[in-house]
């Protein structure tokens, strides 16, 4: 997975207040989403819900499937064929 | 007759999904061709006209990749954050349901299931959900989709890009 060139960040949890304002936040997004999905045709709520529900970045679906890839224990790649060395003399 | 449209019916409206599917939904710059059809389906359980099972694993591997692309600077501890309290509202809604081990499903069964169709144990729970409920099973993660369609023995798996095209 390519690193991004964004600077290293300090960790630093949360407040109680801050956390309390996200989980308002997205208790509002849902609301309106679960609205939107029951009203808007599907091209207009996928437009609607790129604009002003998700979060601008990525990275995660990529991460994701090579950890599944590593935890399956195989891959697309094949490996190389190794030659016998001749012992016989 | 009736029973086969019933059951068909069923196998459309309840539906297990991969982790790889729901990690499209929150993030704007994952694949835009993925992306759009996952959303499609996003809006169905909004709307109610899908059930969603996903085993337990699922919130685990979910949590995995945001920490991953945290690591990888990809997203910020503030996006991760963002991106994992919208996991945990759609993990609340009434449409959606969570498999627990040992509650619904038991690993020595899902050992013997894996053992005897070559998936690895992590995909074979997910498809062993899938059997358990009569549904369909989606998933974002090319390499599995073909190898179990390669196999041509699971048709309970989906591709998300097809997702919506039969409407």
């Amino acid at each position: 997975m390519a690193k991004s060139k964004r600077k290293a960040e300090e960790y630093r949890p949360l407040t109680p207040d801050e956390r309390a304002e996200l989980e308002r936040r997205v208790d509002q997004l849902f609301a309106e989403a679960i609205e939107k999905a029951r009203t808007l045709p599907r091209d207009e709520f996928v437009k609607w819900w790129r604009e002003h529900g998700t979060i601008k970045a990525g990275g995660a679906y990529e991460a994701l499937l090579e950890i599944r890839e590593a935890m399956r224990g195989w891959n697309d790649r094949r490996k190389p064929k190794h030659r016998r060395k001749n012992t016989s003399s | 007759m009736e029973r086969q449209a019933q059951t068909e019916a069923s196998q459309k409206k309840h539906f297990v999904l991969n982790a790889s599917v729901s990690l499209l939904w929150f993030l704007r710059d994952e694949p835009p061709d993925l992306c759009s059809k996952a959303d499609l389906l996003f809006q169905d359980i909004l709307d109610g006209k899908v059930i969603v099972h996903v085993p337990d694993r699922w919130l685990d591997e979910v949590c995995g990749g945001l920490v991953k692309a945290v690591h990888a600077k990809r997203l910020t501890l503030n996006e991760a954050r963002d991106a994992l309290r919208r996991v945990f509202r759609m993990i609340s809604l009434p449409n959606w349901h969570v498999h627990y081990s040992n509650l619904h499903w038991r690993h020595e069964e899902v050992t013997e299931w894996a053992m005897a169709t070559s998936v690895s144990f992590y995909d074979a729970i997910y498809l062993f959900v899938a059997e358990s409920i009569d549904g369909m099973f989606w998933t974002a993660d090319r390499k599995l989709y073909e190898f179990l369609t390669r196999r041509g023995n699971s048709p309970r798996v989906m591709w998300i890009g097809d997702y919506g095209e039969s409407k």
